[in-house]
C-alpha cells in the first residue's frame, strides 16, 4: 500500500471514529427538558422572599452542577460547556438569556407571581433552555460528523 | 513549509484514540475502547505510549469502589493531531491532484 493511499485510510477512519463519537453523543429529550427546568427554577427562586430566593437560586445552580457530574459518569466524556466556536454561544445565550429573565422578574412589582408576563417569562425560559440544549446537541454531532479541519 | 507527519501518530488505533480526545475535555478508558473498538489491553498500552510522549494526561478516580480511567489530551498532543492531520490532507490531496492531472493527459 502507497504512503497516499495509507493517508487516505487515515484520513476514513478518523472520520468513522468522529461519526461513531457523535452517536455516542446522544441525550434522551428529558435530559434537555431538565436544562430547561433548571432554568426555569432559577427564574421562579426570584419570586420568593428575601433568603428563600437565595437557597432557591443555590438550589438551581447544585442541580445544574449534579446534572453535568451525572452526565460525565453516564457518558463517559466530557466536553466543556463554552467550547469553542458555534458551541460556546449557545452556551454564552443560555446565560445571557437566564440572566436577562432573572433581572426582569426582579424587576416585576410583588405579588411576581400573580402577573402573567412572569408565568410568560418562566414557561419561555424552560422552553428556550429545553430548545438550546437540543440545538446544542445536534450542531456539536454536526461538527463531529463533518469531520476534522 | 509543509507540516510532518507524527511518527507517535501512525499507528490506527493511536490516531483515533487521539481524535477522540481533541473533540472532548476528558473520555474515560471504557468509551474510548467502545467508540474505537479495541481491546482493553491494546488501549491500554496505546494511551501508556501516548502519556510517555507527553500527548495525553491520565488521572485515575475510584467511584463505587471501582477505579476508573480518565484521559485528556495536552496541549502538546493537540498541536501533535493537527499537525499530523494536515500533513494527511497534504498527502491525500496531492495523490487527488496527481490522479486529476493523469486524468487530463
Amino acid at each position: 500500500m502507497s504512503r497516499t493511499d495509507d493517508a487516505q485510510a487515515a484520513l476514513v477512519s478518523v472520520s468513522e471514529t468522529e461519526s461513531r463519537l457523535a452517536e455516542h453523543m446522544e441525550w434522551p429529550l428529558w435530559r434537555h427538558a431538565i436544562v430547561g427546568g433548571i432554568m426555569g427554577l432559577l427564574v421562579f427562586a426570584q419570586t420568593l422572599e428575601g433568603t428563600l430566593s437565595l437557597l432557591g437560586s443555590f438550589s438551581a445552580v447544585l442541580i445544574a452542577i449534579s446534572v453535568a457530574r451525572a452526565d460525565k459518569r453516564r457518558d463517559g466524556i466530557s466536553v466543556q460547556v463554552f467550547r469553542k466556536g458555534r458551541l460556546a454561544w449557545i452556551g454564552i445565550g443560555l446565560v445571557t438569556i437566564c440572566g436577562i429573565a432573572v433581572v426582569a422578574v426582579r424587576l416585576m412589582e410583588p405579588p411576581r407571581i400573580e402577573r402573567p408576563l412572569f408565568w410568560l417569562i418562566t414557561i419561555g425560559i424552560v422552553v428556550l433552555g429545553t430548545a438550546l440544549s437540543y440545538v446544542r446537541q445536534k450542531l456539536y454531532q454536526a461538527e463531529l460528523r463533518r469531520g476534522w479541519g | 513549509m509543509s507540516d510532518e507527519l507524527v511518527p507517535a501518530l501512525h499507528a490506527p488505533a493511536r490516531l483515533q484514540i487521539v481524535s477522540i480526545l481533541a473533540r472532548v475535555t476528558e473520555a474515560e478508558f471504557a468509551t474510548i475502547r467502545d467508540v474505537v473498538d479495541i481491546s482493553d489491553s491494546v488501549l491500554s498500552k496505546h494511551l501508556s505510549a501516548l502519556a510517555v510522549q507527553g500527548f495525553v494526561e491520565i488521572t485515575k478516580a475510584t467511584r463505587d469502589g471501582r477505579q476508573h480511567t480518565w484521559a485528556s489530551l495536552t496541549r502538546t498532543g493537540g498541536r501533535a493531531f493537527a499537525q499530523h492531520m494536515r500533513a494527511l490532507s497534504a498527502l491525500a490531496k496531492a495523490a487527488g491532484d496527481a490522479a486529476e492531472r493523469a486524468m487530463i493527459a
